[in-house]
């Protein structure tokens, strides 16, 4: 057993440059990478990717799927400080699969288990983020997610920026996206009405300290208007 | 939490004043601080802050090399400060992996060593594994050491474990140690070693187990 798992350790590793170089083709399909982080991004992303092939190689090697957990733990907190977030890097992972699944390498359900449970890793699981993730599901049903805008990825900057306590990289997507890729005028209203939907959804569904948190975090980015709090003067307005 | 000097110590790497760091260094000795501790509570203490702010992007990999070579600069004038217990009449021959460059582990436990009494012999980064084994069976080493930071480094470590374990000095007590193992715990008890150095206080204490010394 541990044999064929080396085994595939060694086709993984000696299948390095066409699994990067496929899987950030996959990747940059979505316009959002290009215009985001560049050619600079591309080689870091191909880079990347082979890092993630020699780590589920070492996992495979040392039968042990906590080394690729541990990986992608660190990982994620390296890219989140350089505007990326953890469905990125799940995403990275995901289309790693389906690379190595369409270079027909033997034996690859296990690789692909592997990175399954690293992607699995990254979800939050204390503190305000933890809720926020263990109410994603909810909250993209109530968001109605065939009329959304990057839900998923924009979730997951919010979660994020609760685990890490950042307030500058969820704005700064949500800049990008406004600024550079909703440039199309039903897009940039998709953008707008799934930031409404997620800050209400939160407030709705979260407590009161995550509700607001994820709210402060959507109005930082400055789309939205904001309605001001009543004053006691309200009480008496006729 | 850093001492002040440690901390301008840091500052002085990212500055990247390399006049400025030694003389920290030399200012901690004067005030009586020990090689040791200037080992690991200014110089090994601001390389783990400087990995931290590169992970954090607060600053670029150019300035990551910087103060670690700073660092090396640091250690290579403490050598001749370097406290040396009796000699044990033990070799100890330690090397980075093929493949592994990040060898400042290796250095400090180096010195580690041979305060503590041992004659080392330190091969640093990327030792391809053939040449490891010659150099094995050259010097007959009482103990090797092999370092790895990376996880996907222990291919290497394996090779290197094999190549020595093939050589005329092939029951050689072999030691390893560094940060690839740190995400696997269970990964050095897999390999044909007789010990495991997590830093370099655990490492003598292994090395002086494994030589009976």
């Amino acid at each position: 057993m541990q044999n064929a798992a080396s085994d595939l350790a060694t086709r993984l590793e000696q299948n390095i440059g066409p699994l990067s170089r496929r899987c950030t083709e996959a990747m940059y399909g979505d316009p959002f990478w290009s215009a985001r982080f560049g050619a600079r991004g591309r080689a870091h992303a191909e880079a990347d990717s082979g890092y993630h092939v020699k780590y589920v190689a070492a996992a495979l090697r040392a039968d042990d799927v906590t080394v690729f957990k541990k990986y992608a733990l660190w990982l994620r907190g390296v890219l989140v400080s350089r505007n990326m977030c953890s469905w990125h890097l799940a995403e990275s992972f995901r289309q790693l699969t389906l690379a190595m699944r369409a270079e027909h390498l033997e034996g690859v359900d296990r690789a692909a288990e592997v990175m399954h449970e690293g992607a699995l890793a990254l979800g939050y699981q204390a503190g305000d983020a933890g809720e926020l993730t263990a109410h994603l599901a909810n909250i993209e049903r109530q968001a109605q997610p065939e009329s959304c805008y990057r839900i998923a990825e924009l979730l997951s900057f919010l979660a994020d920026g609760l685990a890490h306590s950042d307030d500058r990289t969820f704005a700064c997507h949500v800049t990008f996206l406004n600024d550079t890729l909703a440039r199309d005028a039903s897009e940039h209203r998709a953008l707008l009405d799934t930031l409404r939907t997620l800050r209400e959804a939160a407030l709705n569904l979260l407590s009161a300290t995550a509700g607001s948190r994820v709210a402060k975090l959507i109005d930082s980015c400055g789309l939205l208007e904001v309605p001001p709090p009543p004053t006691s003067n309200d009480a008496f307005a006729l | 939490m850093m001492s002040p000097l440690a901390e301008r110590y840091l500052q002085a790497q990212l500055d990247g004043s390399r006049a400025e760091a030694l003389a920290v260094v030399m200012e901690a000795l004067h005030q009586g601080m020990t090689v040791p501790k200037i080992h690991l509570e200014i110089v090994q203490a601001a390389q783990y802050e400087i990995g931290r702010l590169w992970e954090t992007n607060s600053i670029s990999i150019a300035v990551e090399h910087q103060a670690t070579a700073i660092s090396q600069l640091a250690l290579s004038n403490l050598y001749d400060r370097l406290p040396r217990a009796p000699t044990k009449g033990k070799r100890v021959l330690l090397a980075c992996v093929e493949g592994e460059l990040h060898d400042m582990g290796s250095r400090i436990a180096a010195d580690f060593l041979e305060m503590d009494g041992f004659e080392v012999r330190l091969l640093g980064a990327n030792v391809p594994a053939v040449s490891l084994a010659e150099r094995v069976e050259h010097y007959r080493p009482h103990l090797v050491a092999l370092s790895a930071t990376m996880t996907f480094h222990l291919p290497a470590l394996e090779s290197a474990i094999a190549h020595i374990r093939a050589s005329n000095q092939r029951n050689v007590p072999i030691l390893v140690g560094g940060r690839a193992f740190s995400w696997g715990e269970a990964i050095a008890e897999r390999l044909d070693v007789q010990g495991f150095g997590g830093d370099a206080e655990q490492l003598v204490r292994e090395a002086r187990r494994l030589t009976g010394s």
